[in-house]
């Protein structure tokens, strides 16, 4: 190879050729800079995003407790409101307006009804509720930790490559 | 040079940080030694992350055997005035309300200057407001804003109802009004959230009922919202009692008390299979907001004790079966009169009946009979170690607040005499509350056990249904000698053509006429008198006992006369609410494995 042309130049003349001029070095640092800016920002607006759903979510739940409050006491309400309207003075108003009268024993003509069903409570007749799992009040996204969420998503993210 | 002269400077930066750094450190040490700093800090840093709420669950409701509804809540206002709001005026909401619930005026406007004095954001003007008059301050408050939106006149646009508003609550509510009032107690809301139930259910099962209103600290932080405690509601109860039977129960005592002149009754109908109450009419009945302190007695059929007469005699009779020392054709010789402790015996009628059998002596409720079977034959070791079986002098452990009990005087006792022996053979000189009496007797209509009564059939939490089982308290006696009274006192009943019988059904049953002891003086009240009736059936299933008691009916010499003709009148509306047919429709049934007879 011929290097000759080497001789010709002294130390800074092979400095300023290999230099970059220093308008490319300020872009590149102020790339860098932005690079690193929008690495921030896209970290905080994640962040930004999930604390502003679980607060939406937080504030929904406790909306919808007092909704419920609200709902109870309006079943409340309503039952006391059926008991009065079907309370046995109330029946027997109702009876009386349509001619029933008190049945005297000595007129009752008992009759023999094969599998008939003996008087029963509505109550006993209503499914016993057998409580199975806590209720989820928060979904796991809501309470993850980016760093948990971040893992969690490339591993089903795998996965999902992994299964054909 | 110049790294000399900047030295110093150096220097007290680093002893600044040094100095901060050290600080810094010893708070930190402080805070952690110093406990009492910590909480003040770790509280305002609570106050500051939590809200605090009063949240009220409604009060657990009270049902029926068959689900209707005895006790539940309604929905009520407190109503208030706003006081942050601007432009109130506090004459014209003082004198809407005052003319709405009569309140005074004056002291309306008390309580609003008071509140607005202490710096309170609202006050509280009427509560337990129903919503009906929720509504009418509503439609108020719109005519006043309506009036100023199309007056010039500045007065008028003055007055108005603005800030005054209403936060929901729930009272207590009893849909069937005084029925069964005295085995549902009462529960006075109006006390808040100090309120507590009294007598009956309320009384007996507050725990279970109540939901108090509770301060929850509601977490501002988003994220821990999971922490909310989740506040349970009160527990419905399920009763034995049948709203229909009770019903009737109720009316045949009204009448009876009335027609009889008596200052009071009870009846009880209870299964003997399980001690189930099937209904528990007392009267007077007090209304469910009535708690004067002078009312002692809320319900008679629990707390009023009284000498309960020949009804007792069943127990006699029943030891002296059982022990084997005699059987219903075991004769004995009434000359009139039994002499004990010094003092003598008599019957009823004053005369003697020559030779007669137990169950003669049952039929004509013979005392000196009585008297002979327990000091001569049980003699006191054995009879009352019967009585005491049967669970006489001892509450009788039902689920309603308020029962009552005098405890049995034994011998050896300071206050008891020879006598007592054979006047207790009859009923006199014991003291007994009606159910104590009922549950003593039902052991004759259930094989000779004795089952707990209760009233809870079934309570449900979280929608979960927990029902009572049936307990046995005691088995005082055999099942044989249950049968064969029962069958002895059937015979009575039909031999003197008794008022308590009732056609087509066989049933069993024993009067009792006792004499009132005097409230001031030893011995008893002149021509006044307690009128009782125990009777049971079909005697060969029994599916009900029935205790009568009409208190001093001044109208009445004789239980045969009052009390059972009512037991008649209850066994035949009983026998259509239980759908029970007579005795021969019932065995022809028995034959049907899978039939059920519909009236």
């Amino acid at each position: 190879m011929n290097f000759a042309w080497l001789n010709g130049m002294n130390t800074n003349q092979l400095i300023q050729a290999y230099r970059q001029a220093p308008w490319r070095t300020q872009l590149q640092w102020i790339g860098i800079f932005l690079l690193i800016l929008v690495l921030i920002a896209s970290v905080l607006g994640l962040f930004l995003d999930i604390t502003a759903r679980t607060s939406t979510a937080g504030r929904n739940i406790q909306l919808m407790e007092d909704e419920i409050l609200q709902y109870e006491q309006n079943i409340a309400s309503l039952t006391a409101r059926l008991a009065e309207i079907n309370s046995s003075a109330n029946m027997r108003k109702r009876a009386e307006k349509l001619n029933f009268v008190p049945v005297d024993p000595n007129e009752v003509h008992f009759m023999i009804i094969p599998d008939a069903q003996p008087r029963q409570s509505t109550l006993d007749e209503a499914p016993a509720f057998q409580p199975t799992e806590e209720p989820v009040l928060l979904q796991p996204e809501y309470t993850l930790s980016l760093w948990d969420w971040f893992s969690q998503t490339l591993t089903s993210l795998q996965n999902q490559q992994v299964t054909p | 040079m110049m790294k000399m002269l900047h030295w110093p400077r150096y220097m007290i930066l680093a002893l600044a940080f040094t100095l901060a750094g050290l600080g810094i450190l010893i708070r930190a040490v402080n805070l952690q030694t110093n406990s009492k700093t910590a909480q003040q800090l770790i509280q305002a840093g609570q106050q500051r992350d939590l809200d605090t709420k009063q949240v009220e669950r409604p009060r657990g409701n009270i049902y029926d055997a068959y689900g209707n509804v005895l006790a539940a809540n309604s929905l009520t206002y407190e109503i208030g005035l706003d006081l942050t709001k601007d432009n109130i005026s506090t004459e014209t909401v003082a004198a809407q309300i005052s003319a709405m619930f009569g309140s005074d005026y004056n002291t309306l406007l008390d309580t609003i200057s008071y509140a607005q004095a202490n710096g309170l954001r609202r006050a509280t003007l009427k509560r337990y407001a129903s919503p009906e008059k929720m509504a009418e301050i509503l439609l108020k408050q719109q005519e006043y804003a309506d009036m100023a939106v199309n007056s010039d006149s500045k007065t008028v646009r003055g007055t108005s109802l603005l800030g005054v508003d209403g936060i929901p609550m729930l009272a207590r509510y009893y849909p069937e009004g005084s029925l069964a009032s005295n085995v549902l107690g009462t529960f006075p809301y109006w006390e808040g959230s100090s309120a507590q139930g009294y007598y009956g259910v309320e009384g007996a099962y507050h725990d279970l009922l109540t939901s108090p209103p509770q301060q929850l600290d509601i977490p501002n932080n988003p994220l821990k919202m999971a922490e909310l405690a989740e506040l349970q509601r009160g527990d419905d109860l399920i009763l034995t009692i049948d709203r229909s039977i009770q019903m009737n129960m109720e009316e045949i005592l009204d009448k009876a008390v009335e027609k009889w002149d008596a200052d009071g009754g009870v009846i009880l109908v209870m299964d003997p299979r399980t001690g189930e109450m099937l209904a528990m009419a007392s009267t007077p009945r007090q209304g469910h907001n009535n708690l004067s302190s002078s009312l002692k007695l809320y319900d008679l059929s629990v707390s009023a004790l009284y000498e309960p007469g020949s009804v007792f005699k069943v127990l006699t009779m029943a030891a002296a079966l059982d022990a084997g020392l005699v059987t219903p054709d075991t004769t004995f010789v009434d000359n009139g009169v039994f002499y004990h402790g010094g003092y003598p015996i008599y019957n009823w009628d004053r005369a003697g009946h020559g030779e007669v059998s137990m169950t003669t002596c049952m039929e004509l409720s013979l005392n000196v009979c009585l008297a002979h079977l327990a000091v001569d034959v049980l003699k006191p070791e054995k009879f009352y170690e019967y009585i005491q079986a049967f669970g006489i002098g001892r509450k009788t452990g039902i689920d309603l607040e308020g029962e009552g009990v005098y405890p049995l005087r034994l011998p050896g006792d300071e206050n008891y005499y020879d006598v007592d022996l054979a006047t207790n053979s009859f009923g006199q000189g014991v003291s007994v509350t009606p159910i104590q009496m009922m549950t003593a007797i039902s052991a004759v209509a259930n094989d000779g056990k004795i089952m707990v009564p209760h009233v809870l059939k079934a309570r449900i939490h979280n929608g979960v249904r927990y029902d009572t089982h049936p307990q046995v308290m005691a088995q005082p006696i055999s099942a044989a000698t249950a049968r064969t009274l029962s069958s002895m006192l059937a015979v009575a009943l039909e031999n003197e053509a008794s008022t308590a019988l009732v056609e087509g059904y066989r049933l069993a049953g024993k009067t009792g006429t006792a004499e009132v002891p005097s409230e001031n003086s030893a011995g008893y009240k002149d021509g006044i008198i307690n009128a009782s009736f125990v009777g049971w059936g079909p005697i060969d299933d029994p599916r009900f006992v029935v205790y009568i008691w009409l208190k001093e009916p001044k109208e009445a010499d004789w239980a045969s006369e009052s009390a059972a003709p009512v037991f008649a009148e209850v066994v035949k509306s009983l026998v259509v609410s239980l759908r029970l047919p007579p005795d021969a429709v019932r065995l022809q049934m028995q034959a049907v494995p899978t039939a059920t007879a519909a009236p």
